[in-house]
């Protein structure tokens, strides 16, 4: 039986305990405040972010891991494994994609496929979850690009955010941008469509954009639900418990957003990942 | 005389159809025109009805004295707007001129457009060039010229409309706004159309021809210039406060109508004051319009009033303005007050249509029809915003046949806005309802207003003055200043709500509240206080909690 090794990068924002638990290969991305650079999740975890986020006077800005680490990582992986599967967050948001494809020229090897998730975060965290399940499950490489291809257009994520003030200081806003400066402060409901931020809703208070949420969950047929949240507990164990209506409580994952996704979506934000119609 | 040079009653009244005939026709393209005095899009509306409410009956026994003065009376009594009133000269200019020359003819029209002229200048206190009254001027001046040489009324008329289109291209020359609006003056422009539809209909039979040739004149007017007020140019005028357009008349016995001339003025701007001795018309732009009222009442019999806030109606052009393609469903909110308005038309953009209603202010079924009859997107949501409004807006349903329309149930502004944020036009008109009921479902809604009588509620005793909290439709309590009764809302609701919303009215707008603010955060760490300005009528403050 070939060995394949599952990849992806660090704003999948999946727990360490399920990167561990289903072996994924996770490639950090890079935090900067000014001229100290972070490896995401790795030199720095999320709570030390969000602590430092709040008192630090810089901005903190992020940029795609290196061509050159990608190739790294494949180089180190085709040692004991036959071949790649490098997902990664959508290339309209960030370069990661491109890096990966580069490094894959570079290295040369026709067992390594990268494929664009056209989602972020939990969206495509809940892709990574399932083929790294049908891998532990013994799948081809062939069957496992395949699923791939299907899965990308079901991943879902929507979140909502205290503030457009970090998307929009990062570059990230898309159409959202409508929303800033709102005179009721309306808060739009932020959605992965067509691989950009848009918004698919909008909500005056947090707990309605919850409520919208939980309503938008009815309409998907959900096997594993994951919640994430940026340095707010409480944000995510209310839309859990909101959530268990509809997803058994059992099959719901709390994530919290990394350093790299944080900086763009600010503390306090809140969203879900899941497979549509699994 | 010259009987040549008659007109008979006959051919008045057709040429006065003319008018009505053309200003219909033409009614939006010169309210798209007005910029001056007041930017509020009215003047062809308030010509048209001016002319419509013309009493027009003749009957076999009446003289043309007695016609004619009928005719005066009616168009002083209705004449609507500054346009209107200033119109409405002609007929007290025709009728003196009538009397001086016994008969109706060439000369007797020349002597109407001269008087008209002389009155609209002594009618204004601050008389301006480049309007209607320098039509007035021009076209009486060269019938004065020329109705001797006339050899018929056709003749005649076509000197009147080539002159008046020559007056109406004149007028951004003369008055600088027009030209900063890159316009034409929209009354002089109506009055010009009403004089050369008078000449059509002397020369061709067909309604076609007529049209076809008005619209000739029409574009030779406008030619060069813009056919419409711009956007920018509303947007640069919103910061100004115009307050109510106020028009009444006063009846009364010898009234000296030039110390009026001199005092009404001082109340407000844009003053009109005409009319004579037994009848007078005013019309007046007044922020608050009691003392003017009251004023006019020591003098005489204050009959018709008509008051219209411009500010709302300024808010309507903007609408109009708006890029209503590519909606799917649109919504008509009916609201008051500058600030309440703003709010739902930010909210839902190019999809909201504003009518102007609320207590004390309910439009009738036409009222709505007629908005419903502008919209052309597929579908239309209605909010109330009033138990009242309701009522009617369910009748409306009931005899309209146009599909696609939905009532959302809206009682009040509080539900209103917390509806509205979340329509949404790439959805259906069933599930923007269900979103947007649900929007209403779990909100908390206050408000603040003055009594206006003693009343025993609940067992509490509220005096007349006395400054009522109420929440949920349930009198709490009463207060001697609105802003305790406020504090005490908010101090009430801040425990069950996420965002508390504060929509502050007319009264209270001048009041600091800032201070509110920080002694709101003071206590509540978690949650969060909105304050904007509705700017209104009778209620203090509107509080939504959420």
């Amino acid at each position: 039986m070939s060995k394949i090794a599952i990849v992806t990068d660090s704003t999948c924002d999946l727990p360490n305990k399920v990167v561990k638990e289903k072996n994924i290969t996770v490639i950090p991305l890079n935090v900067h405040f000014g001229e100290e650079t972070f490896l995401d999740g790795i030199d720095i975890k999320p709570d030390a972010f969000f602590e430092k986020l709040s008192t630090s006077e810089i901005h903190p800005q992020t940029s795609q891991p290196s061509v050159g680490r990608f190739v790294e990582s494949y180089e180190k992986l085709l040692k004991t494994h036959d071949s790649i599967i490098s997902v990664h967050i959508s290339g309209k948001l960030s370069a990661t994609y491109s890096s990966a494809l580069q490094a894959q020229k570079e290295v040369g090897n026709d067992n390594i496929k990268v494929i664009d998730s056209m989602n972020g975060t939990l969206g495509l965290g809940a892709i990574i979850y399932k083929l790294a399940e049908l891998n532990q499950e013994g799948k081809t490489f062939e069957n496992i690009v395949e699923e791939a291809e299907k899965l990308i257009p079901n991943a879902k994520f929507m979140g909502l955010v205290p503030t457009l003030e970090y998307l929009a200081k990062g570059g990230r806003i898309g159409k959202a941008r409508e929303f800033i400066g709102s005179l009721l402060k309306i808060k739009p409901i932020l959605g992965a469509v067509d691989g950009e931020i848009q918004s698919v809703g909008k909500a005056r208070t947090l707990v309605k954009g919850m409520d919208f949420i939980v309503d938008e969950l009815k309409n998907h047929n959900i096997k594993t639900l994951f919640i994430v949240h940026a340095n707010h507990s409480e944000r995510a164990d209310l839309l859990k418990e909101k959530a268990s209506e509809v997803v058994d409580s059992k099959n719901i994952i709390i994530a919290e957003f990394g350093p790299v996704v944080g900086t763009h979506l600010g503390p306090g934000a809140f969203g879900v990942g899941f497979i549509s119609s699994e | 005389m010259n009987t040549n040079k008659e007109i008979s009653l006959e051919k008045l009244i057709l040429g006065i159809n003319n008018f009505i005939f053309c200003l219909n026709l033409y009614k939006e393209k010169i309210n798209n025109l007005n910029v001056f005095p007041v930017p509020d899009g009215d003047t062809g509306t308030n010509m048209l009805l001016t002319m419509k409410s013309l009493d027009l009956t003749y009957e076999e026994n009446m003289t043309v004295e007695d016609f004619l003065f009928s005719l005066k009376n009616s168009s002083l009594m209705e004449a609507r707007g500054n346009s209107g009133v200033i119109l409405s000269q002609f007929f007290l200019g025709l009728l003196s001129a009538y009397k001086n020359n016994k008969i109706l003819s060439f000369k007797t029209l020349a002597d109407a457009i001269v008087n008209a002229a002389k009155t609209t200048r002594e009618s204004l206190p601050n008389p301006v060039e480049g309007t209607l009254l320098s039509i007035y001027e021009d076209v009486g001046s060269i019938a004065t010229k020329n109705f001797e040489t006339s050899k018929d009324l056709s003749g005649f008329l076509k000197i009147l409309s080539v002159q008046s289109i020559k007056s109406v291209k004149d007028t951004p020359n003369k008055l600088q706004i027009l030209k900063d609006a890159d316009v034409v003056d929209s009354g002089g422009l109506g009055f010009a159309m009403m004089i050369n539809s008078w000449f059509y209909s002397t020369v061709y039979n067909n309604q076609e021809d007529i049209k076809k040739k008005l619209n000739e004149a029409y574009l030779e007017m406008i030619s060069g210039l813009s056919d419409s007020v711009s956007k920018d140019f509303y947007d640069d005028s919103e910061e100004i406060e115009w307050g109510n357009c106020t028009v009444f008349t006063v009846r009364g016995e010898n009234m000296d109508i030039s110390k009026y001339r001199k005092e009404i003025p001082e109340f407000g701007k844009s003053a009109v004051i005409t009319g004579d001795s037994s009848l007078m018309k005013i019309h007046i732009h007044v922020l608050e319009t009691d003392q003017i009222i009251e004023y006019a009442n020591a003098i005489g019999k204050v009959e018709n009033i008509f008051i219209q806030n411009m500010d709302d109606q300024t808010k309507d052009i903007l609408d109009s303005k708006k890029d209503y393609k590519n909606i799917n469903t649109s919504i008509i909110s009916i609201c008051e007050g500058k600030g309440v308005i703003n709010l739902f038309n930010e909210t839902a953009g190019n999809a909201m249509h504003i009518l102007i209603g609320g207590p004390k202010k309910n439009p009738s079924i036409n009222d709505i029809l007629e908005i419903v009859k502008n919209i052309k997107s597929k579908n239309i949501i209605i909010l109330p915003n009033n138990p009242n409004i309701l009522v009617t807006v369910k009748k409306l349903l009931e005899i309209s046949d146009r599909e696609g329309i939905g009532i959302l149930e809206t009682k009040s502004i509080q539900q209103g806005i917390s509806s509205v944020v979340y329509f949404d036009d790439s959805k259906t008109l069933e599930e923007n309802i269900k979103v947007m009921n649900k929007g209403i479902a779990s909100i908390e809604e206050a408000s603040v207003t003055m009594s206006t009588r003693d009343v025993n509620l609940n067992g509490k005793d509220i005096k007349k003055n006395e400054y009522i909290a109420i929440l949920n439709d349930e009198i709490l309590d009463s207060f001697n200043n609105p802003r305790r009764a406020l504090e005490y809302l908010l101090n009430d609701m801040s425990s069950r709500n996420e965002i508390l919303t504060v929509i502050i009215g007319h009264d209270s707008i001048e009041e600091d509240h800032e201070k509110l603010e920080e002694s709101f955060y003071e206590q509540n760490n978690d949650n969060e206080l909105m304050i904007v300005e509705g700017n209104q009528p009778y209620y203090n403050y509107f509080i939504l909690g959420e």
